[in-house]
This record gives structure tokens, sequence and C-alpha cells, in this order.
């Protein structure tokens, strides 16, 4: 019963969501063609519009009948026929499949109709146009045509040739728009014409390959409107190029022969009139998949039905045997991760032995006693009590060994948890302490840096300390010429002594001619009162007055040489001063230098207090490192100690494997026990 | 005061043949140069010290002491030209002495012993010169020289010398006695 149950259950579901697919799919259908009725009735109302009539070029220019086509092709690829069910009425199948393929092939015609009109509206000619001048042109137009040109045709087409063309003609768009602005200038003129043969022959190129059969169908609607805009701002460059001319000759499709616009009307009315037969059919199938469906929820429901009631009275039957035996599997022992199982105790295994002993205390013994004791059962029934008494007996102690196990077991998970936490708390201080080392090295580490730094410049200005013998040479050079000097200035203070004295000894001697003079004078002037020969008197006026004058002569010569002397004695007496000047300042020169060297002296021993810093933090360093080897030993006791806790982990969990094995055993123990209870 | 008398009354006999010699004494005041007759030039000394006499004219220097003789010594330069001559200036005095007297001539320097008996004597003394106490003026080597008259020197001198003079009264103490 349950199985016809489940049977129609499954057959009425399937028919069900398939109903449901095909409906949804029959009704976006339906809407497709909804759509594509209003698609199909606005392009009968664009190619039906006033003015569109008169110019095929003008009606196909319209984007909005571009739109239209596109919406048209693909409504009408999704409403292409696909596999119908087969439950589904074969009649309705082929009328949809039928209707399906007739709006395909309407919708081919009228897109062949309306390619030939593209065709026909846009022949590619040659007018042969040439003139204007270059000046005149918006190179600008020209280049903004161009590259929606080069857009269109790059999207349209992959024909390696007409896209190597296109390239050409831009690049000499671009040498043309560097060189027009250039015009005035004569150097350029041929440059000009030369790019502009060039940029014709590329045109013309272009023309060739796009006025092919093949190359025009590569190109669609919209490029081709570009071709021409191009080519309308292209001729007034005086170039050769491709115009609309729908008079001439047929260069579109030349398979499909020009229609007339009054032919896509008819033929668009009678696509509608298949798009109404198709949507009826599909009217009709989503009537059916309605009813199919309605159909399909009323036999789930009844399996439904059916189904419950089976397994209500399965259920009963199934609560009826375990409220006797209550049966466990091994696989439906409560999962408890071993820590779990080791922390608390073994609560299945004592309803295990409660349900045992009541067993073999209780119902058991009741029920052999209801026998009588001779017969065979009876017999049984007591060969089986006392086994399941032994067994009860054997459970409880196993219970008991097993709550042992699992207190022991929970200790240890305690100790292990305690451990793991000390582990944790000494990992922490560990790499606290280690951290606190990297740093202490690290401000070791700058500082010996600088250290260094000092005693590369200490080095550097010890070897400054050469130039106070220097000092001390020029010092005793300066003190050598100072002693001369101070000699000298006193042999020129002795030299001005001596001329002094020599300058009274002329003074004297001045007035000794003059006293002589006058005692001439005066012994002339008696000889002559008292009556002598002038003669005699003449002669010793004349020599007395000679004498006198040529030892006043003499007196001047000495004079005069006294004070040249004088004036060298008092010259050599100013450079002696000017010399004990320079002395002077030579030793003031000396004194700063010496001051210097005694800066020197103090920064060397400024570097000598800094080298004693060094070597104490190098010292300190050397204990810091000291203390790291120590906290690095007590890292690696640590670690060993960590070892010993693995082991003994490793050891936990073996306990804790075996009690699940032991409580696996006992469960298993107890399911034999209870299958011999029950044979 | 014999011997000065008889010095004086000798002199004037000697100076007649002195002006007949011609030898002279030749100095200079000032630009000027002067001549004094031989015969009434006794010594030619150097400057000597001087004693101010009070109330004197300007060309009397003071009184010097010469031999233990006091004698005037006259700037003859202020004489003649109301100018006194510079202190510096001044390095010998000649000792004139004649029938009138002894005094002292003050001048810059004594240029020589000359003759001038052969000289040529001007007709007019020179402006620059004090004719009315020159003797004559002649040339000599082609230096003016003006010849002092000594006894109209000495008679300008005495005028003025032994005038009156009249000191202040001195101051007088409680008893009468000057102090």
């Amino acid at each position: 019963m349950l199985a016809v149950g489940l049977l129609a259950l499954a057959i009425s579901l399937w028919l069900l969501f398939s109903s449901a697919a095909r409906l949804s799919d029959h009704r976006y259908k339906q809407t497709t063609a909804t759509e594509y009725a209003l698609t199909l009735t606005r392009l009968a109302s664009a190619l039906t519009a006033p003015g569109a009539a008169q110019s095929g070029a003008d009606l196909m220019r319209s984007d909005q009948i571009a739109r239209l086509v596109a919406m048209g092709d693909v409504q009408s690829r999704e409403l292409l026929p696909d596999k119908t069910p087969v439950w589904f009425s074969r009649s309705e199948t082929s009328q949809l499949d039928s209707g399906a393929e007739a709006l395909a092939a309407h919708w081919s015609s009228i897109r062949n109709t309306l390619g030939a009109l593209n065709s026909q509206s846009v022949g590619v000619t040659d007018n042969g146009q040439s003139g204007g001048q270059a000046g005149t042109v918006s190179l600008d137009e020209i280049s903004r045509s161009f590259d929606a040109l080069f857009d269109a045709v790059t999207n349209d087409t992959l024909s390696v040739p007409l896209l190597r063309k296109v390239s050409h003609i831009n690049a000499d768009l671009d040498n043309l728009g560097f060189l027009l602005p250039l015009t005035n200038r004569g150097d350029f003129a041929d440059s000009i014409d030369q790019k502009i043969v060039q940029l014709k022959d590329n045109v013309d190129q272009l023309k060739a390959l796009s006025i092919r059969a093949d190359g025009a169908s590569l190109l669609g609607f919209e490029t081709k409107l570009l071709l021409q805009t191009f080519a309308e701002h292209a001729s007034q460059l005086g170039l050769p190029a491709p115009a609309v001319d729908t008079s001439s000759k047929f260069l579109g499709n030349q398979l499909n022969p020009p229609v007339q616009s009054s032919n896509i009307q008819g033929q668009i009315a009678a696509a509608l009139n298949q798009n109404e037969v198709y949507r009826r059919a599909l009217d009709s199938a989503i009537h059916h998949y309605r009813r199919a469906i309605l159909g399909a929820l009323a036999c789930v429901c009844a399996a439904l039905l059916l189904s419950s009631l089976l397994l209500l009275r399965i259920r009963r039957t199934r609560n009826a045997s375990t409220k006797r035996f209550p049966q466990q599997t091994p696989e439906q022992l409560p999962e408890q991760p071993p820590q779990q199982l080791s922390q608390q105790p073994p609560q299945h295994l004592a309803v295990m032995a409660a349900d045992i002993n009541q067993l073999a205390d209780g119902n058991l013994v009741n029920e052999v006693r209801m026998v009588d004791a001779d017969s065979p059962l009876a017999i049984q029934s007591n060969t089986i009590a006392q086994a399941v008494n032994y067994t009860g007996k054997m459970m409880r102690s196993l219970v008991e060994v097993s709550r042992g196990i699992a207190g022991k077991t929970a200790n240890v998970a305690q100790c292990q948890h305690e451990i793991a936490e000390e582990l944790m708390q000494l990992d922490n201080q560990r790499r606290q302490h280690i951290v606190s080392l990297v740093e202490d090295i690290k401000q070791r580490t700058s500082v010996v840096k600088e250290l260094c730094d000092l005693q590369s410049m200490a080095d550097h200005n010890t070897e400054a300390q050469s130039p106070r013998e220097t000092i001390n040479d020029v010092n005793a050079v300066m003190a050598g010429i100072s002693a001369q000097v101070e000699l000298g200035s006193s042999r020129i203070v002795r030299v001005v002594d001596t001329v002094n004295e020599l300058s009274a000894m002329v003074e004297s001697m001045k007035g000794i001619a003059e006293r002589s003079s006058l005692r001439a004078l005066n012994s002339s002037i008696q000889m002559s009162t008292y009556g002598d020969s002038e003669q005699e008197e003449s002669q010793f006026v004349d020599e007395m007055q000679g004498m006198s004058r040529k030892l006043a002569a003499s007196a001047g010569d000495a004079e005069r040489l006294l004070s040249t002397l004088k004036a060298d004695a008092h010259a050599a007496g100013l450079a002696l001063s000017g010399c004990t000047s320079a002395i002077e300042g030579g030793t003031e020169a000396s004194l700063k230098v010496s001051q210097d060297v005694s800066g020197i002296e103090q920064r060397a021993l400024t570097l000598g207090s800094a080298n004693i810093k060094l070597i104490d933090e190098l010292t300190r360093q050397g204990e810091s490192l000291h203390r790291v080897a120590n906290a690095m030993c007590e890292i690696h006791d640590m670690d060993l100690e960590n070892d010993k806790l693995l082991v003994l982990m490793e050891s936990t969990l073996d306990l804790q494997l075996m009690a699940t094995k032991l409580d696996n055993s006992l469960s298993h123990f107890k399911l034999t026990a209870n299958e011999a209870v029950a044979g | 005061m014999s011997a000065n008398t008889l010095s004086v009354s000798w002199s004037a006999t000697v100076a007649e043949q002195t002006h007949i010699t011609g030898r002279a004494l030749l100095f200079v005041m000032g630009n000027s140069s002067y001549g004094v007759s031989v015969d009434f030039v006794r010594q030619v000394i150097e400057m000597p010290a001087v004693v101010p006499v009070a109330g004197s004219e300007e060309w009397l220097l003071g009184m010097a002491n010469c031999d233990g003789v006091a004698l005037p010594l006259i700037d003859v330069r202020a004489l003649f030209t109301a100018e006194p001559a510079p202190e510096e200036s001044l390095q010998r005095a000649i000792i004139i002495d004649c029938a009138q007297g002894t005094m002292l001539l003050a001048v810059d320097q004594i240029t020589t012993l000359t003759d001038l008996s052969a000289t040529e004597k001007h007709n007019r003394t020179p402006a620059n010169y004090a004719a009315d106490y020159l003797e004559y003026s002649c040339e000599s080597n082609g230096v003016t020289v003006g010849v002092l008259n000594i006894v109209r020197l000495f008679d300008a001198v005495r005028g003025n010398i032994g005038k009156r003079v009249d000191y202040p009264p001195a101051a007088q103490n409680n008893n009468g006695e000057s102090v």
C-alpha cells in the first residue's frame, strides 16, 4: 500500500511540475507573441508613415524601423518551436509547432524584403565628383564622421583588407589634420598635395572594397549611412568619394530582387494573422496545462493523505514495540567528545545497568514465577535469569569501573587543563621576556653605534694634536725674534745715546769755535788799539777766523751726520717697534691656537669619558646577553617540561580512547544481553 | 775813577785817529749792517746777564756786570727804530769805551773787523738807517754799512739814563720802620 501510494505521489508530482513548466513557457511565448504582433503593427505603421513611401532611402534611414526589425529578430527566435511532452495531444502539439514555424517563415520573408529595400536604397556608386578647396573644408567634421564610420565598420565586419584600408584613411586624415593649418607655408604645400593624393587612393580602394557584392553585404545599414556622410564630407576635400544613388545600379544582395513596399505590408498582415492563430493555439494549450495541473494537484493530495495514514499506522506499531524493548544501537549512542565523555559520568551505562537489574530482579522473575517451575520453559527461564543476574553483576562492576575511570579521566583532564593554562602563562611570560630582551638589545645596539661614531670622531680629533708641536716651535721662534728685537732696540738706544753725546760734543766744539773767533776778534781789536802793525793783525785774525770757521764747519758736518744717524736710529726704532707689534700679534695668534688646542684637548677628554661610557655600556650589554643566555636556558628547561606534558597529554588521550572503547564494549554487551533476553 | 776819566780823555784823541784810519767793527742788527770805529771798541763779549732797570726806556735792556763794573746794555735797534729786537736774536755785546763813558751795545752778530777808509761814502744815508745816530754810511763788499756816531749815541743814552725815578712809598709798620 505504501509503495503504491508513493508511486502515485511521484507520478502526480512529475505531472504537476512538468505542467507548471510548460504553462510558464507558453505564457512567456504568449507574451512574446503579443509583443511580436505589436512589433509587426509598429513596423507596418512605420512603413506606411506619410513621406516614407516616396523614397526608400528616407524610409530606411529611420532608426525606428531598424530597432523594430531587431526586436522582430529576437522575438521570432524566441517563438521557435521546442519539444512538447509526450502526454500532450498530438494535434495541439503539431498545431503549435506549425504555427511557430509559419511565424518564423513570415518573419524571414519580411526580413528579406527589408534587406532588399536596404540594398536598393543605399547602393554605392561613383559619382566622380571632384573639386573644392582644401581650405574650405572642415577637417574636424570629416574626422568626426570618419571616426563614427571607423567604429561602425569595425563593429560590422571582420574583413581584414577593409579594416586595414579604413586604418590607412584614418592615418591620412591625421596627417592632413597636422598639415592643413600650415597651408600658408610653401614648404608644406607639396606634402599636403601628396597626402591628399594618398587619401584619394585609400578612399578609392575602400570604395572598391565596399562596392563588391561581398563587401556590401558585410556593411550594415548604419555603416552605410555613415559611409555616405563621410563621402559627403570627403567630396568637399576634392576626393572621389562614394555617394548614395538609388536610381543607379544595385550593389546589395543580388539574390533578393527588389520588392515594393506594398508587398511588405501584405507580408506583415499575413504574419499578423499567423500570429493570431499561434496565440489561439497557445491559449488552448495553456488551458489544457491548467487542467493538468489541477488534476496533478488532486493526485498529490490523495497520495499525501494515503501516505500519512500509512505512516501513522507504522509509527503506532513501532511505538508499541519500542515501549517494551527500547533498542539502542551503537550508532544511536550519544556522540560526545572524548574530553566531555571523560568529564561526565556514563549515564547511559547507568540506565543500561538499571534496565538489566529491572529485568533480572523484577519482570523476568515475575514472569518466570507465573509458569510452572518444572516445565522446560521455566528451567530455561531460570537459566536465562541466572545469566541475566550474572550479567547484571558484571554490568554493575563494569559501571563502577567505568565511573572510576571517568572520574580519574576527569581529574586528569582537569590537571591537563590547569597545566595548559600554566603553559599559556609561561608562554606569554616567555614572549614578553623575549620582546623586552629584543628591545633592550636594540637600545644597546643604538648606544653602541652612537659610541662608535663618537670613537671615530675622537680618533679623527686626536690626529689634530700634532699642530701643538708646531705651535711650540712657532712660539720658540717668536721668542727668539722677540729677544733679537729687544737686543736691537737696546743697541739702538745706545746708538741714540752716543749720538746725543756726540751732539753735545759738537755743540761744545761749536762753542769753542765761537769763543775762539771771539777771542781772535778781541785780540785783533786790542792790537789795532795798541798800534800793532796791520799786516800781522790781519794775518792773525784771518788765521784765527779760518780755524774758527773750519772748526764750525766740521762741527756742522758732524752735526749733520749725527742728525742723519739720529734719523736712521729713529727709523730703526720704528721698525723694531713694528716688529715688536708683529711679534705681539704672533704671540696673540699663538695664544689663540693654544686655546684651540686646549679646546681640542678638552674634547679629547670628553671623548675619553665617552669611551669609558662605551666600555660601561658594553659591560652592561654583556650582562644583558648573560641574562638572555640564562633566560634561554630557562626556556629550554620549560620546553623539556612541555615535552613531558605532551607525553602526559598523550597518555590522557590514550586513557580517553580506552574509556570510549570500554563504553562501546559495554553498549555492545548490553545489546547482546538484550538480544539474549529477547530470545 | 781816574782811569775812566783818563780813558775818556784819551779816547777823544784816539777817535780822531780812528776816524782818520777808518778801521771799524761791522755787526748786524736785524736786516741792517752797522759798524763802529774800532777805537771805541774795548771788547766783544757774549750776551751778559742783565738786571732790568725799573722805569727805564725800552731800549735799555738792563745793567750788566762787566769785570765788576755795572754797565748799561743798550738795544740799539730799539733805540733806532723804537722796535725792540727779539731776545733770542741778540747774541753779542760790544763794550764801547769813549770819553763820554762806557756802555754795552747788544747786537745780533759780529760780521768782521775791516777798514772802511777806502770805501766810498754815501752822500745820503739810506732811508732804513737812523741817520741821526750815524757818522756816515758806505758800501763794504756790496753791503751798506752805517757807521755809528758814538758821541751822539752817548748823548742820546745819557739824556735818558740817570733820570729820576719816582718809586712808590714803601710800606711802614707801627714803629715807623719800612717792611
